[in-house]
């Protein structure tokens, strides 16, 4: 039985009384647990500190929350304290010219990329959101919106610092952009979601900002033609940063039928001229196809913000990763099966879909359904949102892949005594 | 000689004929391209997974260790089995399985010629990006092995950005896939882990490789310049002013008065150095950006810039570059090539700190290299005949690394630690960093039983290794690649 007495006097000892209490709020909770302490260490030191306190009385600690990373993952075996590294927001070193950047895993994304434009640089996470970010939360779920063109933290990361589940202080790759010096472990690292030890640190690659940007929406009736124009437009080499396309559905403002459109949004970005080519060859391909530029429904904020909150509710959504051809006979397929979906985002260029279900929350049985047509094609699905309840029946990563066994003793050789964000990450590890 | 039980269970397993043990047919395998040299005591040439997994169990049971080859390219000994045992070379396992232009992803075994997987893909207009610089010669499974670079690394990532999958033969003998075709796979990144391994976590039976879509315009330009400090403040300032070149190379005098006499390239007898830089995209960026290109240089005194728009111009532009390696075998007995990386910003001052130690030696030294990603490549010449020199080029080296690493850079950008520089990795790592990354051989299983004695810093037989070097330096010639 793990002894959680004294865990914030404990963790004030290292912190200050001010940085280490015990939770008042719900921004901690994951899978309905609340940690019995919050810590926001300052240093590296400490974040180490508190490690080797936790590894000592074996607590379960989740790093990097509050973030996003709390969402997605199964429900932790146990949850004793929230690590915070919100205070850890320094940008370490940045020459422009060397096309680098080291900076704290706090630092937001907005934070950063604000520094880096002043010289017409960014990491290409290409998030734009109103919550604040924290890079080491994106990079421990391997997130990017530029993937397209930039790939994703795993591609951009070259070095990192890792507070090991033990408490200490490591450093993995480097500063440099080409290095194969040791084992690349910011690749293990990068997508570990907080189960292989604590990212403090991160050095990116970084790219210019485009001379210009622009956007292309097309509507289209059936999706295979959406996804096919996406695929000949990017085999096109034009010059594309991100291509996406959503069902949107609306009623008709004269019948009031209610239609639904695949709209096919490209973001382009380059140079000036070659921005202006690529406008004007999408477009001419479009009335080849027979797409039309699309028009936004005008609805009011209101009314929008209304359905988005009614939408949020209980829902169910996935993220479904396939071969780009398979992609529109996926949908297909789960509209057939499943039907009702709100497809947020499909990638037809990489095959990843977003997809939810309004109301199916709780639906184990549409899980089942949905990973047997993922895993009939060879795809995988990770369920992202879904009722604490539904997580405590089913594992949201799915299957474990046929590595899992490797996957398992890598688990165990980085964090024997199991402390960090245990039983979240792919079979409960 | 009569077979010893090893070979006996080799030869059941995989066929008399693929089962190599006599000493004349060993001697083939005991060098690659540089430094190393160790002589197996049975070379095994499987045709798939099955087969090399059973040779991994039979060697396990013997208690041998095994040692993967693809080319016998490498540059820091990769292939060389320092510790004796079995070698599996994977030369038969040589078939592109699966090629899906409109996923744009091929599907190949170890043994594949890099170069032949662009020509299968040309067709589709596609191909596979890494192009190290004996991508005619070197396989697959040796660039998966050394996370492999090239002078397009620069703008499109080594090995590592554009393999999705491995099929893999585990220490214990078991068939295990990673990764997969798919963009997504749920779990650790265990393929970005084993990419860059050295062979030392597993050995690596079918890659998934991603393909790319061939660029519509390429431009290639030469910019001449009086000095090598002038050329490297180009390579900063290109770097920092928004355009990322495909590839960004530097030769020094030295290697252009080698070059000059057999490639004919036209480069002025008193010029300090050059930059090879190229561009691509569409035809309106590629343009654009070796427009910006040209006023970079002539802003920073560069004597000409030459442009090549048409392959045969582009193909000549780059013919004293890749000759560079072969004609420095001409000016020297010998020459030592080094792999060093260093933040790019810091090439003049460091440039300038490899000259003076070569000077200070005694030794002339080459520079041909990567300049846009801050990859330096000295090759020091020299003549091993003179009693010392081997030691005092191996000394120079040593000096050469730090200089690097004291820069904040890397002991090796791209040809890997091997044997030569893992007592270096304790400069860059410490005692903490080397530890985790032990870890994770331990979860593979694999300890001592694939390329031992390989990255990790030891403190047994440096002399041992000095003595070996000192061979093996001889034989890095003309056949080296960079």
């Amino acid at each position: 039985m793990v002894n959680l007495e004294n865990i914030v006097e404990e963790l004030q000892t290292i912190v200050g009384a001010e940085n280490a209490f015990a939770p008042k709020e719900h921004k901690f909770v994951v899978g309905g647990l609340t940690p019995s302490a919050i810590v926001l260490p300052a240093t590296y030191e400490e974040v180490a500190a508190v490690m080797r306190v936790a590894n000592e009385r074996t607590l379960a600690v989740i790093p990097g929350v509050p973030s996003f990373l709390m969402i997605v993952g199964n429900i932790p075996r146990r949850y004793d304290v929230a690590l915070s590294l919100e205070r850890l927001n320094e940008i370490i070193e940045y020459e422009p010219a060397d096309l680098t950047v080291t900076c704290q895993a706090g630092i937001t994304v907005d934070d950063l990329q604000c520094r880096l434009g002043e010289n017409g640089q960014m990491v290409p996470f290409g998030l734009s959101s109103p919550a604040p970010h924290a890079i080491g939360a994106l990079v421990a779920a391997n997130f990017s919106m530029l993937r397209l063109a930039h790939g994703t933290p795993r591609d951009f990361t070259i070095g990192m610092r890792v507070v090991t589940a033990d408490g200490r202080i490591t450093r993995a790759g480097g500063k440099v952009v080409k290095n194969v010096a040791g084992y690349d472990l910011c690749k293990l690292y990068a997508g570990s979601r907080g189960t292989l030890g604590v990212i403090v640190e991160a050095t990116f690659r970084l790219v210019p900002l485009p001379q210009t940007t622009d956007r292309v929406e097309l509507a289209f009736v059936r999706l295979q033609e959406a996804c096919k124009f996406a695929l000949d437009t990017y085999r096109r080499g034009l010059s594309l940063s991100a291509v996406d396309v959503r069902r949107d559905i609306r009623e008709d403002r004269d019948t009031g039928a209610s239609a639904s459109a695949w709209v096919l949004r490209i973001d382009l970005s380059g140079t000036v001229a070659g921005v202006k080519r690529t406008r004007r060859e999408i477009e001419h391909t479009a009335q080849a196809f027979g797409s039309r530029e699309y028009e936004p429904p005008r609805v009011s904020e209101e009314s929008s913000k209304e359905s988005f909150y009614a939408w949020q509710g209980n829902r169910l959504e996935c993220e479904a990763s396939v071969l780009p051809t398979q992609v529109a006979g996926l949908i297909e397929a789960f509209d057939r099966d499943t039907p009702g979906a709100w497809v947020q985002s499909v990638s037809p260029i990489e095959g990843v879909i977003r997809a939810a279900w309004p109301d199916a929350g709780t639906n184990e049985e549409l899980v089942r359904r949905l990973r047997n047509l993922t895993a009939h094609i060879g795809g995988s699905l990770v369920v992202t949102t879904c009722s604490t309840e539904l997580k405590r029946r089913i594992d949201v990563f799915g299957d474990p892949p046929p590595a899992f066994d490797l996957m398992r003793r890598v688990k165990q050789e980085f964090d024997p005594k199991g402390i960090l964000s245990p039983g979240r990450f792919v079979g409960r590890l | 000689m009569s077979p010893s039980t090893l070979i006996r269970d080799l030869q059941r397993a995989i066929g008399r004929q693929w089962v190599l043990y006599a000493p004349e047919d060993l001697l083939v395998y005991e060098y690659d391209a540089t430094i190393e040299r160790g002589l197996p005591e049975a070379v095994v040439l499987p045709d798939s997974a099955e087969g090399v997994a059973k040779v991994v169990r039979i060697a396990r049971e013997h208690g041998v260790p095994v040692t993967a080859r693809g080319a016998g390219t490498g540059l820091s000994g990769g292939a060389i089995p320092c510790e004796g045992g079995v070698v599996i070379v994977t030369t038969r396992m040589n078939r592109i399985l699966e090629l899906d232009p409109e996923n744009r992803i091929a599907v190949v075994e170890p043994g594949v010629i890099n170069l032949d997987i662009s020509r299968a893909a040309d067709p589709h207009g596609l191909y596979y990006a890494p192009d190290p610089s004996s991508q005619k010669a070197c396989s697959i499974g040796g660039n998966v092995a050394e996370n492999a670079g090239g002078p397009h690394c620069l703008r499109y990532g080594t090995t590592t950005n554009h393999v999705l999958g491995l099929e893999i033969v585990t220490a214990d003998g078991d068939i295990v896939w990673l990764g997969g075709k798919t963009a997504d796979t749920p779990g650790y990144d265990l393929t970005g882990v084993v990419v860059g391994s050295e062979g030392t976590l597993a050995i690596v039976t079918k890659v998934i490789v991603r393909l790319l879509h061939k660029p519509e315009a390429t431009v290639t330009l030469l910019a001449i310049f009086d000095a090598v400090t002038q050329a490297s403040r180009a390579v900063s300032a290109i770097i920092g002013s928004g355009t990322v070149p495909s590839a960004l190379e530097m030769m020094d005098k030295n290697t252009m008065e080698a070059v000059e006499p057999f490639v004919h390239a036209g480069y002025p007898p008193d010029a300090g150095a050059v930059l090879l830089i190229e561009v691509e995209g569409l035809a309106e960026d590629a343009r654009q950006q070796a427009d910006a290109v040209v006023a970079i240089c002539q802003e920073l005194n560069a004597r000409e810039v030459r442009i090549g728009l048409s392959q045969e111009d582009r193909d000549r532009l780059w013919a004293g570059r890749k000759g560079a390696l072969g004609a420095l075998g001409r000016l020297a007995p010998s020459y030592y090539i080094l792999d060093g990386e260093i933040p790019r910003t810091l090439l003049p001052s460091l440039l300038d700190g490899v000259y003076e130690a070569c000077e200070r030696f005694g030794f002339r030294v080459a520079n041909v290299f990567h300049a846009g990603d801050g990859n330096l490549h000295p090759n020091i010449m020299f003549d091993e005949r003179v009693p010392g020199a081997t030691q005092r080029v191996l000394d120079l080296g040593e000096e050469i690394m730090r200089l690097c690493v004291d820069a904040g850079g890397s002991i090796t950008g791209e040809h890997g630690v091997g044997y030569e520089k893992r007592n270096y990795m304790s400069w860059i790592f410490s005692e903490d960093d080397l530890e985790v990354m032990a870890r994770l051989k331990k979860a593979f299983g694999a300890e001592d039983g694939f390329n031992p004695g390989k990255i990790f810093p030891t403190s047994k037989g440096c002399g041992e290794v000095s003595s070996r070097m000192r061979a093996a330096i001889a034989k890095v010639g003309p056949e080296a690649y960079v």
